[in-house]
């Protein structure tokens, strides 16, 4: 037990009487962390969604979505109707884009092929399909998923906190330690 | 006895806690405010245009369509997407929808719609080019978008027509 302890100061670089200090600080982070990254998981499972929470990053769905809206993703089997908002993903695309179905058509075999729009946008998504070569339709393995929910502004601050990551991480860890402190 | 810091914590943990709560109250009470049918009613005017063109059948057609959302605004009601869309079955392959009109209801005093003779804003074009002869149903959807919950997609008011075998 000594000499953990005795490896642990020098490690961290602090005294001996400070360390169950400075101990309890990197707990308190993991918890933080280990309960986000449960919470999140356990979201995309049940959802069954690689993303089940996102973010709104551009104006093509406005004035419905504006950016720093938090839109909810979930996926189900059933075959997608028309005006569903949908999340899509084209290879060779980086980010996901959260547009409206304006058709839906299912061939001989059952595959779905649809189109999507953009509430504020004056075209159809044809475009954004044809990444490398042309495409006319989306298909189903291309789509995330369907947003059922929404709640506005608050994922401004996901976007500002990408630029002040360390503030946020600074209060995290003291919000996370005062519920803590609370409850032991 | 208080610092600073403290006191802008405590505050900014209340806010937080606070607007949560009533985030999920509102939520919660978006799906129950709502139980009104608006009186929607929809007929095909005339089909203006159902022409070949670049080797791809294309409709044009006309509707009137007369309806009220007066009922369905309630306080989380940011606005209503009103689309109608073009339902048809065609033969050896699953139904298909195609929105051919969209219009947003942003408040109140815009939520009656009165439309003689309205002409698509989407080309009825089909997926494997067989509209001719096919039965269609024109169908109005609206989806309710929230200021905060969850999004409620609904239709109502159905009309039938057949496109001609020939053009």
């Amino acid at each position: 037990m000594e000499a953990i302890s005795e490896l642990l100061s020098k490690l961290l670089k602090v005294e001996r009487e400070d360390l169950p200090k400075k101990l309890r600080t990197y707990i308190r982070i993991g918890i933080a962390i280990s309960v986000t990254v449960f919470i999140w998981n356990t979201l995309r499972v049940i959802m069954d969604c690689d993303g089940p929470v996102v973010v709104v990053l551009s104006e093509s769905m406005e004035p419905g979505f504006y950016r720093g809206d938090i839109l909810f993703v979930r996926n189900n089997k059933d075959p997608l109707k028309a005006g569903e908002i949908i999340v899509f993903k084209v290879k060779h695309q980086e980010i996901p884009i959260v547009h409206r179905v304006i058709s839906t058509n299912i061939d001989s075999s059952g595959q779905e092929y649809i189109l999507t729009k953009g509430d504020n946008n004056l075209v159809d998504d044809r475009s954004l399909y044809s990444v490398i070569k042309p495409q006319l339709w989306l298909r189903r393995e291309e789509i995330e998923g369907t947003v059922y929910g929404y709640i506005p502004f608050v994922g401004m601050f996901t976007i500002l906190f990408s630029y002040f990551i360390f503030i946020f991480l600074i209060y995290f860890d003291y919000y996370f330690g005062y519920f803590l402190r609370r409850i032991s | 006895m208080h610092t600073f810091f403290q006191r802008i914590h405590q505050f900014l943990g209340f806010l937080l806690s606070t607007t949560i709560f009533i985030i999920i109250v509102n939520s919660i009470s978006g799906l129950y405010l709502d139980d009104s049918e608006p009186e929607i009613s929809i007929q095909l005017n005339k089909i203006h245009e159902f022409k070949n063109n670049a080797r791809t059948d294309r409709a044009v057609i006309g509707f009137d369509l007369h309806a009220d959302f007066t009922s369905t605004f309630n306080w989380n009601v940011k606005q209503i997407f009103v689309f109608v869309t073009a339902e048809y079955q065609p033969e050896g392959r699953g139904k298909s929808e195609v929105v051919i009109w969209d219009h947003i209801i942003r408040s109140k005093e815009e939520a009656v719609l009165d439309l003689v003779d309205q002409k698509n804003k989407y080309v009825l074009v089909d997926y494997e080019n067989d509209l001719r002869g096919q039965i269609i149903n024109l169908t109005v959807n609206w989806d309710v978008m929230p200021l905060n919950g969850f999004l409620r997609l609904k239709k109502h008011g159905k009309t039938q027509f057949t496109l001609p075998e020939k053009i």
